[in-house]
């Protein structure tokens, strides 16, 4: 991690910021791991709650924090559900957050619409993923997937719209 | 001015709100599951399995397999408890009280054994338990063992009053095997139509229940076991509204081979040995289960041409086929052919 | 503060729901690509009920009791690889593979059932 031209303060502070993030993400993917599986999708398919938090990194903090966050999920998807996991999470999440940090860039998309393109990228890759590490018959999701993505990522900008004010604190703290 | 910029923005996103909601809801329906609920259980010996179109299916396929439980409950010979089991024990000696539903098939049974001459009879006990089929047999029974209950099989000697029954003779039997299971149908399709399921298929061995009206409304199709085939093979099949039971006798079901004959389980009142049909099977459609199990069996035993007679009379159709592989078509039944080696012949 | 919801926001929702109706929607024509699945069904009860795809790796199911059996499932087919049954009525059904095609074992109460959306016939009899 380079922070060239930053203040010493500054860039401890925002590691910091980012280790915090980075652990935020990983209790909401934990935690959404405990709901139920949802019907008409893939095993493994999810809400995706934790792309709330890379979604605020790539907006506030830039393309290379939350891509780190991102790496860290995969990571940690490894170390505690194996390697497809790993590989799945590690696909989606990267593919996802450099799609919703170009989306901010381009400052024509609202927080639902980079939410929704963010959950679409997530499941697109892993789905990919999926067809050539485990079955080819994950491809018959395809659909399903699309109608989930635009449902989970609107519930997604949603949510970080509310929780917008409490994030930008903790980024300022 | 920036106020009504807003307002105008807002009604933007409600309108766009509304779109979404549309396209949700046709996405909805398009996905509106229609696999029907299927169930495969076991009843009067024979492999019950039920399709059920609708919510609740799985209910509705308790309470069918129940109310073809009860059936057998009721009317099977081999079971002591049974109404029929009381009413042979008390053969020659007293009436017994039956049920309403095992009264109206016992009804029913007299009556088409009179129409049928015979060919089909429910006092067939004595015989048929000489034979013994369901258990596997590969020994005709002596001559003189058949001669001596032969005089004990006649439906003349059931007597049906207000819910109740008696048989006249002593030694003499109601043997409901060859209808059960279209009972069962005609039981699982009254459950059903209780449970207000949208559309059903029920089969009791081969015999077979529709009722309702599938969602895609395409007519229900009945495929015909191929008599020549193996166990997998149809020579192809009848196409009928809901509200139609279908059945199938033929000698190629149940038989074995002793000294070069071979014996079906189709008994011959008249003569006591297995029917010798001039078809090889008799596909019946009626608008009963109990009625297309009995006019099967009745037209298996008097070939096509002697069925056409009391087809009529019930309002039936059927698919005859014969030895040199000719299908005779009868009733107007809107059969298929997909079999090789068949004509079809419609009457 | 950033902004919620978008021009660009709302057309991109609508064609990615555009894109999975067209797609559900050429699905459902095609029959081609049909899902089935096999149900086991021991008394009623189903045991196992699965995705019976075309690469479907092999796999075998014991299913005790009575009179015991073993069903086993490969590339898109389901069968009864064994039973203690006197019989053997139910080995003879062979690979069961299309929607429709069934397989049971009187014996030992076990029932094989592919399932999907296209049957061929509502039922058979004979």
């Amino acid at each position: 991690m380079r922070l060239r031209d930053e203040k010493k303060v500054r860039s401890a502070r925002r590691i910091a910021a980012i280790g915090i993030f980075a652990a935020l993400a990983l209790v909401l993917s934990f935690l959404e791991g405990l709901l139920p599986p949802l019907p008409m999708m893939p095993p493994g398919a999810k809400l995706g709650l934790s792309n709330i938090v890379t979604m605020f990194v790539a907006s506030s903090q830039g393309l290379l924090p939350a891509l780190l966050i991102a790496v860290l999920k995969g990571l940690f998807a490894g170390v505690t559900r194996g390697f497809t996991a790993m590989a799945l999470s590690l696909a989606g999440g990267v593919l996802s957050t450099a799609v919703m940090y170009f989306l901010f860039k381009t400052k024509k998309f609202g927080l639902i619409g980079v939410g929704v393109s963010g959950a679409f990228a997530h499941n697109a890759a892993q789905l990919l993923c999926a067809y050539f590490l485990t079955s080819k018959t994950m491809l018959w999701y395809a659909p399903w997937l699309c109608v989930l993505s635009a449902a989970t990522g609107t519930l997604t900008g949603l949510l970080l719209r509310a929780v917008l004010p409490l994030l930008e604190k903790l980024e300022r703290e | 001015m920036k106020h009504a910029g807003k307002n105008r923005a807002n009604q933007r996103v409600r309108r766009f709100g509304l779109l979404f909601s549309a396209l949700a809801a046709m996405l909805l329906c398009s996905c509106a599951k229609t696999a029907p609920y299927e169930q495969t259980n076991f009843v009067m010996g024979s492999v019950m399995r039920q399709t059920i179109y609708g919510a609740n299916g799985e209910a509705a396929a308790k309470s069918g397999y129940s109310a073809a439980a009860d059936t057998e409950a009721r009317i099977s010979w081999k079971i002591p408890s049974s109404e029929i089991s009381r009413l042979n024990e008390n053969a020659g000696k007293a009436a017994v009280e039956i049920s309403p539903e095992t009264e109206r098939l016992l009804t029913d049974a007299l009556e088409l054994s009179r129409r049928s001459g015979g060919a089909f009879d429910p006092a067939i006990l004595p015989l048929s338990a000489l034979w013994d089929f369901d258990s596997n047999p590969e020994h005709a029974p002596e001559k003189e063992k058949i001669e001596a209950v032969l005089p004990l099989v006649s439906a003349e000697y059931l007597e049906l009053s207000e819910h109740s029954a008696a048989l006249s003779k002593e030694g003499c039997g109601i043997d409901l095997g060859a209808v059960g299971k279209g009972a069962a149908c005609d039981a699982a399709v009254s459950a059903y139509r209780e449970q207000g399921v949208r559309a059903a298929v029920v089969s009791v061995g081969g015999s077979i229940g529709v009722f309702g009206k599938k969602p895609d409304g395409s007519d229900f199709k009945i495929a015909v076991r191929d008599p020549a085939g193996d166990l997998s093979e149809t020579l192809g099949y009848i196409t009928v509204p809901g509200e139609t039971f279908v059945s199938t006798s033929g000698d190629y079901e149940k038989y074995f081979i002793e000294n070069g004959v071979k014996y079906s389980h189709i008994l011959d009142p008249e003569t006591g040995y297995s029917v010798k049909s001039e078809v090889v099977s008799a596909t019946v459609a009626a608008k009963g289960g109990a009625l297309s199990d009995m006019l099967s069996t009745a037209c298996f035993a008097l070939g096509a041409e002697k069925s056409r007679a009391l087809l009529e009379e019930y309002g039936a159709g059927a698919v005859f086929v014969l030895p040199d592989g000719e299908i005779l078509v009868f009733g107007g039944l809107d059969f298929t052919l997909t079999g090789e080696g068949y004509r079809v012949n419609r009457q | 503060m950033k902004k919620l919801f978008s021009k660009a926001d709302a057309v991109l929702i609508a064609v990615l729901l555009l894109i999975a109706a067209a797609a559900l929607f050429f699905r459902m024509r095609g029959s081609a690509g049909e899902e089935r699945f096999a149900r086991i069904e021991k008394d009623g009860e189903t045991i196992s009920y699965f995705r019976l795809s075309e690469d479907l790796p092999y796999r075998e199911y014991e299913i005790g009791g009575a009179v015991p059996v073993t069903i086993a499932a490969e590339n898109g087919a389901v069968w009864f690889l064994h039973s203690e049954c006197p019989d053997r009525l139910c080995v003879r059904f062979g690979k069961l593979s299309k929607t429709g095609e069934t397989a049971v074992c009187l014996p030992a109460r076990v029932a094989v059932t592919v399932e999907g959306e296209k049957k061929a016939v509502d039922a058979v009899t004979g």
